[in-house]
């Protein structure tokens, strides 16, 4: 850290240790560098000091003789503190003694029995005899809410859970209700409590205050086993630990200090583990008999997919393809690609990527060299400034929205969102501009134009480049007015969020998957690096330009290149020498065309022009939009392998059915959108016959003919490592956030910049326009779900089944809908009824509907509107996400209210 | 004719006096365990049947039953045929026991199966045999315990063999003969009208001697070296189960009777009762009756003595108990010759 | 005299007259399945669940019992009972016999009285897998020597006799029997042992 002030040093002496600490630092922090346990409840490393519990009392014999609190007194120079000496033992044990009194001592009953930091402390500076008898609490538990119980019998009021749920998480859903002896921790005015269960609250409780509900009473602290593995929801990656019961799982708890998320966890990450032992998990392979799919062995499964394979293979050129999936590991990423491109010889490899953070990720590649985000969650904590487009950070990426809400906290209103909804972080930031749906290119364009019109060109930047600047100026010659008709936002607006993004030192761009994802996907992302290198983010250290990915792997999908512009190592298909550089290392050609992406691959299947697939870890008829059509395609197919661990829309479409391992079964790594290597392991019983991917794909090259032997996973990877070097080393983000290197960008700004510079700044033709359908159908994402795992799992299905259609509650009273009612939708492609609720987030004129919904009839009202190809070499694959519809009180509207 | 009734008599009197020493064995082995209970202040078999009195019949049954296994790399033939080289001197002996007075059966002399004139020669002669049985069923298990044992009984049967001969010797002189039905006449009567005429009061000494060897001659406790349980698990029969066990079994207990009767009929007046007013009780009661007070003696000193040591019994046997005899001899010679002159 | 003594062999006549003597000594054996010993109260036989009077279960499902357990015998399984959240009780219960070691430390380590130990002590079976208890298995036990179990609590020094009751207990809440410290150790009378029995055990 070359920016750090430096900051003095000062001696300080613990229980006779002397040791030197910057200045600053707090008793409690010192003794535990020298590995002094001082006793706390409510100190948390995160957060600021509370000194609510008073536990943590300790003696300082010099410069004064007095008691302190440990966890807020700051150290001063020449200080000596006791932290075992008779007085500071006495009081701990008064203070233990007058918690004590009220406390219900239900420890065999009690979740946190065994890990509980009051029993922990009563043995170790307790008293056997309590002189404080008074009555013991007696309130009724609170069971009220999906996922957290209250006991307020047992809470020490220390206030950590209060304080991580206002500070951390920023939610302020809990708080301290009543006075005195009958205080209690709780949502307010004795409601119960609906907040978005990031669970956080649950793991600070020292005591059992706040437990799950899912996990009540499964567990015993000392039965459990604990691996230390990576989440497998968003693009976070965190880090937890995942606590099995002789092989089964009994919860989920984070790691303090570990990982991307430094020990806070999200919904998903605390209760999205039942998925793993759901009982609908595949157990052996299938093969189709007719119409139907049968339980076989591995033996008959894996010759019969070969058999289809290696037919299609011998019927003509590129006749087979392969789709991955996001929520494979590096490893089985990799097994995969090999397989297809190696081994079956096509080119057609695509990925879920494609209906992720494609356009972001491969715009990043080309001008900054960069795979993944330029800045980690730590440069986001510490920036000046974060724009937010398109992005609802705390709902698609809810560990990186930590990161934002901690730089929230430490500058002067610093967060700038722009997005189509009133979104949490919005409320939050300082500016917001919220856009109609759909036009996030022309908002795009309207802050470039600001910046480049009102003179807030980084002055290095206008005198180093002038060629490039020139370029862009030309580009936004048009009026304002074409950028406020379609967003709806003022020219004022605009021009202050650009002034105050501009003005930052360290400005952080993170784009979400509505400019990745959207019309023009890839042209909006080069616009926003020409706003990161207009204003200079591009080569500041701890500023930048980042696109969000969705998919917790979906990083490793283009680190290994399972998309078809990409090659391992996230190099370019068109860049030849890495194609021969992968071609000699697979000992195999590559054809210098790249081929087909997913949509082309599904026309094509159409048309007979590919006649086997191997599709693993992904789910394209159950979770895209308009999945009815994807579904026609592969029933087109010759031979359709799957590997996955439910039946999926798309494994009923197949002729094979592989069942592989989910992320708590099988060791092997997974690449966060930071670029952090982070490995899994295995923790639990597999069921069944399950096979591990990287087995799967292996045991199928074998039946080709074609052995790609490994005795594990971290042996995939070694070989991986050395097409894709960022493989190799495991926990660091890719290091981009010092900037981008002056030969990249210099490479860049001569070489691909000005080629694609033609169209950049044309603004999309506009959505047909009916005049019955007077509302635009927004499908986006959800915190509680993700599309891949999490509709699987019933725990957070009952805190959010995502089914549930999101209205403004102005237009919701006008029309005569209340929460509950069941709505029917209709747009040009059809009608589905579904239920409706009043949310003030979303904007009128708008509605919400949940991207990984598993209700297909909505989904299907969304049509994809494949990008054109005129954007040069920008490839297609936008979901285009906005349609109209027609809301009317159903037939059977208040039937379920 | 007079073969036929010979035949018919001695064939009736085989089986009456074979079943009757078969049961005794049976019931020896019932005897020996409640017994021994006793002294240990046990109850001992009380299960099968009342006060477990059917105890022998299930333990020969469960024998019967049992699996017979021939262990490998042993001599099958030789391991097969030795319990019964054993068995049958043991019972074979008791053809030449005097069990009762002479009476006359379909004209044919009774009280004995046959009265050898050279019965006590014959006995010795087949419990010599006996050896062989366990020394080859020793050698024959291919076991080193087995072998052991084996060896042991030779050297120790040999040895008391001995000393059993000398002490009996003294008896032959007394008596002038070696028929046991003339040994047992020649002790009816009684001195003085209270004192029987029985040899055990002429020959105190060979008869303890005779007791002693014969103790070691059946392999009983404190002399049962050959099957030591703590050093040779079970001795030269540890490999035999089954039927084949039961045989060497009933060889011990066999012997044990015959060397008992033997003694009955040498120093206790056989048949005889002790007194003339005492006569009315038939001879062979008081026969049996002497010899279970014998079997009961085996009994009480298997309760009550330690096994002594190889080296102790052999010292025993050769310097103590051999000496000790061939004096008594003297003496006895000397006084029979001093009484006939 | 010493001669006399060999040559008559007094000393082994002596051995046969004591052991002969002893044949008339009554028997001190116990004709066993036909007779038993009486067992004390504190025996540590088969394992059983108690219930509470009104027949619902003890067991919490707490786990301590497994924790305590030095031989790994115990297996509980704990969960909500089904439709009444915040019960705790133990969905399975398995207590491997053929492992257990018979000390104890399960029912003492037991905060609810709900594993006692009966006198119960034939537990030979046919098949070894009998001898894997489940919960119905305990709880039939604990039905069936309720007496011994409610008196091996009291003999241990774990309850009063009463076998703590439910009464009063709110539906969630268990009873934690009263702290005795007198059998911590230092008063070794009111534990039924004096003063001479516990120098007698040392000396021994």
């Amino acid at each position: 850290m070359s920016t750090a002030t430096k900051v003095a040093t000062i001696t300080v002496t613990i229980n006779g240790q002397t040791t030197q600490v910057p200045k600053g630092t707090r008793i409690i922090q010192a003794a535990q560098q020298l590995g002094i346990e001082i006793p706390t409840f409510c100190y948390h490393p995160r957060m600021r000091p509370n000194a609510a519990c008073r536990i943590c009392t300790v003696e300082v014999v010099k410069p004064m003789n007095k008691m302190f609190m440990a966890c807020s007194t700051e150290l001063m120079d020449g200080m000596e503190v006791l932290t075992d000496s008779e007085r500071t033992l006495k009081d701990r044990q008064t203070n233990l003694d007058l918690l004590l009194t009220q406390h219900p001592l239900d420890c065999p009953v009690c979740d946190k029995g065994g890990e509980c930091k009051l029993q922990d402390y009563s043995v170790k500076y307790g008293s056997l005899e309590n002189p404080f008898a008074t009555q013991r609490k007696d309130f009724p538990e609170d069971i009220r809410s999906v996922a957290l119980d209250f006991n307020s019998n047992r809470c020490v009021l220390c206030g950590a859970c209060i304080q991580i749920c206002g500070d951390i998480q920023m939610v302020d859903a809990i708080g301290f209700s009543k006075r005195g002896f009958i205080t209690v921790v709780g949502a307010p005015m004795g409601e119960a409590l609906d907040c978005e269960f990031c669970g956080q609250c649950m793991d600070v409780c020292p005591v059992g205050a706040i437990t799950s509900r899912f996990a009540k009473y499964k567990y015993r602290p000392w039965q459990e086993t604990t691996t230390l593995t990576t989440c497998t929801y968003c693009g976070c990656g965190c880090q937890y630990d995942l606590r099995t019961v002789d092989g089964e799982i009994s919860r989920v708890t984070p790691v303090e200090g570990v990982g991307p998320g430094q020990g806070s966890l999200c919904v998903r990450g605390h209760f999205g583990y039942h998925f793993m032992d759901d009982p609908r998990r595949l157990t052996r392979p299938l093969v189709r008999r007719g119409d139907k799919l049968v339980e076989t062995t591995w033996d008959e499964a894996l010759t019969e997919a070969a058999r289809g394979l290696a037919r299609a293979k011998a019927g003509g050129a590129n006749r087979v393809a392969g789709i991955a999936g996001g929520r494979m590991t590096n490893e089985e990423i990799y097994l995969f690609s090999r397989l297809v491109r190696d081994v079956l010889g096509s080119p057609h490899l695509d990925s879920s990527l494609r209906y992720g953070a494609i356009n972001g990720v491969t715009v990043m590649q080309q001008a900054l060299g960069v795979t993944g985000m330029m800045n980690s969650f730590d440069d986001l904590r510490r920036a000046d400034s974060i724009l937010l487009v398109g992005c609802d950070i705390t709902q698609e990426a809810p560990i990186c929205g930590l990161a934002v809400k901690e730089a929230i906290k430490k500058g002067e209103k610093p967060v700038l969102v722009a997005d189509s909804m009133k979104t949490e972080i919005m409320k939050l930031g300082a500016a917001r501009l919220v856009y109609a749906p759909g036009t996030e290119v022309a908002l795009i364009k309207g802050l470039v134009k600001a910046v480049v019109d009102e003179g807030l060109i980084d002055a290095d930047v206008a005198a180093k480049y002038p060629r490039a600047v020139e370029a862009i100026r030309a580009e936004l010659s048009g009026t304002y007015k074409e950028i406020e008709t379609p967003t709806g936002l003022s020219k004022a607006d605009i021009v202050a969020v650009a002034r105050q993004f501009a003005s930052a030192r360290r400005a952080v761009i993170l784009a979400g998957p509505r400019v990745t994802g959207g019309l023009k996907g890839k042209s909006a992302m080069a616009m926003l690096v020409d706003l990161a290198f207009l204003t200079g983010a591009l080569t500041t250290p701890g500023a930048g330009v980042n696109a969000i990915t969705m998919e917790n792997n979906e990083l490793g999908l283009a680190l290994l290149g399972a998309a078809p512009e990409l090659l391992p190592g996230g190099r370019g298909w068109s860049d030849a020498t890495a194609r021969a550089q992968v071609a000699e290392a697979w000992n195999c050609t590559l054809p210098e065309h790249a081929g087909d992406t997913m949509m082309d691959m599904f026309e094509a299947m159409r048309e007979g022009q590919i006649n086997a697939a191997l599709i693993s870890g992904t789910d394209p008829v159950g979770r895209t939009p308009a999945g009815a059509k994807v579904a026609e395609s592969l029933r087109a197919l010759d031979c359709l392998v799957v590997a996955d661990l439910f039946l999926t829309e798309t494994a009923k479409c197949a002729d094979v059915v592989f069942p592989v391992r989910s992320y708590a079964e099988m060791d092997g790594t997974f690449t966060n959108m930071e670029g952090r290597v982070q490995e899994i392991h295995s923790a639990m019983k597999a069921p069944g016959k399950s096979r591990p991917g990287v087995e799967v794909w292996s045991n199928l090259a074998r039946a080709l003919d074609h052995p790609l032997e490994y005795a594990s996973a971290a042996e995939v990877r070694a070989e991986a490592a050395r097409l894709a070097p960022q493989l190799a080393t495991l926990g660091v983000p890719n290091g981009a956030s010092a900037g981008v290197s002056v030969p990249t960008l210099e490479a860049w700004l001569q070489g691909g910049y000005l080629q694609t510079m033609n169209h950049r700044y044309d603004l999309p033709a506009k959505l047909n326009e009916a005049s019955e359908h007077n509302f635009r159908l927004y499908l986006g994402e959800l915190l509680y779900h993700s599309g891949s795992m999490s509709t699987y799992n019933w725990g957070l299905m009952k805190i959010n089944a995502a089914n549930e259609l999101l209205i403004n509650p102005r237009e919701g009273r006008k029309l005569g809908i209340r929460d509950g009612d069941r709505v029917t939708v209709t747009s040009q492609l059809g009608s589905a009824v579904v239920v409706a609720r009043a949310d003030s987030q979303v904007m009128p004129g708008t509605l919400f509907f949940p991207r990984h919904s598993v209700n297909a009839e909505m989904r299907n009202l969304v049509q994809v509107v494949v990008g054109s190809q005129e954007e040069g070499a920008v490839p297609l694959s936008c979901l285009e996400r906005v349609t109209l519809a027609r809301v009317a009180a159903s037939a059977e509207a208040g039937a379920s209210a | 004719m007079e073969i036929g009734w010979m035949v018919i008599t001695a064939l009736l009197q085989i089986t009456v006096v074979l079943i009757t020493v078969l049961l005794t064995v049976a019931y020896m082995t019932y005897a020996e365990r409640k017994v021994l209970s006793f002294m240990q202040d046990r109850l001992g078999p009380m299960e099968v049947g009342p006060y477990g009195l059917l105890q022998p019949i299930a333990d020969g049954l469960k024998l019967f039953f049992k699996e017979d296994i021939i262990p490998a790399g042993a001599n099958k033939i030789i391991f097969s045929i030795a319990p019964i080289i054993c068995l049958i001197p043991a019972l074979i002996g008791f053809a030449v026991i005097p069990y009762t007075e002479g009476f006359t059966l379909f004209g044919m002399q009774g009280g004995v199966i046959a009265d050898l004139n050279v019965g006590l020669l014959y006995i010795f002669a087949f419990a010599g045999v006996g050896a062989y049985g366990v020394i080859l069923g020793g050698w024959a298990s291919n076991s080193k315990y087995a072998l052991l044992g084996g060896l042991r009984s030779a050297a120790q049967i040999i040895s008391y063999e001995l000393a059993m001969g000398f002490s009996i010797v003294g008896v032959l002189l007394l008596s002038g003969s070696l028929s046991l039905v003339s040994i047992t006449q020649a002790q009816s009567g009684t001195w003085f009208g209270f004192i029987p005429q029985w040899n055990v009061f002429l020959q105190p000494v060979a008869f303890g001697a005779y007791v002693i060897a014969a103790v070691a001659e059946t392999n009983r406790l404190p002399f049962d070296m050959p099957e030591a349980e703590s050093e040779l698990v079970a001795g030269f029969f540890t490999e035999y189960s089954g039927m084949r066990f039961a045989f060497f079994f009933l060889a011990e207990y066999g012997n044990m009777i015959l060397v008992s009767c033997l003694a009955s009929v040498l120093f206790l007046g056989g048949y005889n009762a002790p007194l003339p007013f005492l006569s009315f009780i038939p001879g062979f009661a008081w026969l049996a009756l002497k010899t279970w007070a014998l079997l009961f003696f085996f009994i009480w000193i298997r309760g009550t003595f330690p096994r002594v040591r190889f080296d102790q019994l052999m010292k025993f046997g050769w310097k103590v108990l051999i000496p000790v005899t061939l004096v008594n001899l003297l003496v006895t010679a000397l006084g029979v010759y001093i009484y006939n002159n | 005299m010493g001669l006399i003594k060999t040559v008559f062999m007094t000393e082994l006549l002596m051995g046969l007259k004591i052991v002969f003597m002893q044949m008339f000594k009554p028997y001190c054996t116990l004709q066993y399945p036909h007779v038993k010993h009486p067992i004390p109260d504190g025996y540590r036989g088969l394992m059983s669940l108690l219930r509470y009077e009104d027949g619902s279960e003890r067991c919490v499902g707490c786990s301590l019992c497994e924790a305590a357990c030095p031989s790994n015998c115990i297996k509980v399984v704990s969960d909500e009972v089904p439709g009444q959240p915040l019960v705790r009780y133990a969905r399975e219960y398995y207590l491997d016999i053929s492992r257990c070691v018979f000390c104890g430390f399960c029912t003492e380590a037991c905060p609810v009285d709900a594993l006692a130990m009966t006198k119960v002590y034939e537990a030979s079976v046919y098949d070894r897998r009998e001898l894997m208890f489940d919960k119905r298995k305990l709880y039939a036990l604990g039905e069936q020597f309720l007496e011994d179990g409610k008196a091996y609590l009291v003999a241990h020094g774990m309850d009063d006799g009463t076998l703590y009751p439910r009464e009063g207990l709110g539906d969630n809440r268990y009873a934690f029997p009263p702290v005795d410290t007198a059998h911590g150790g230092e008063q070794p009378e009111q534990i039924g042992l004096t003063r001479e029995a516990l120098e007698v055990e040392e000396i021994r």
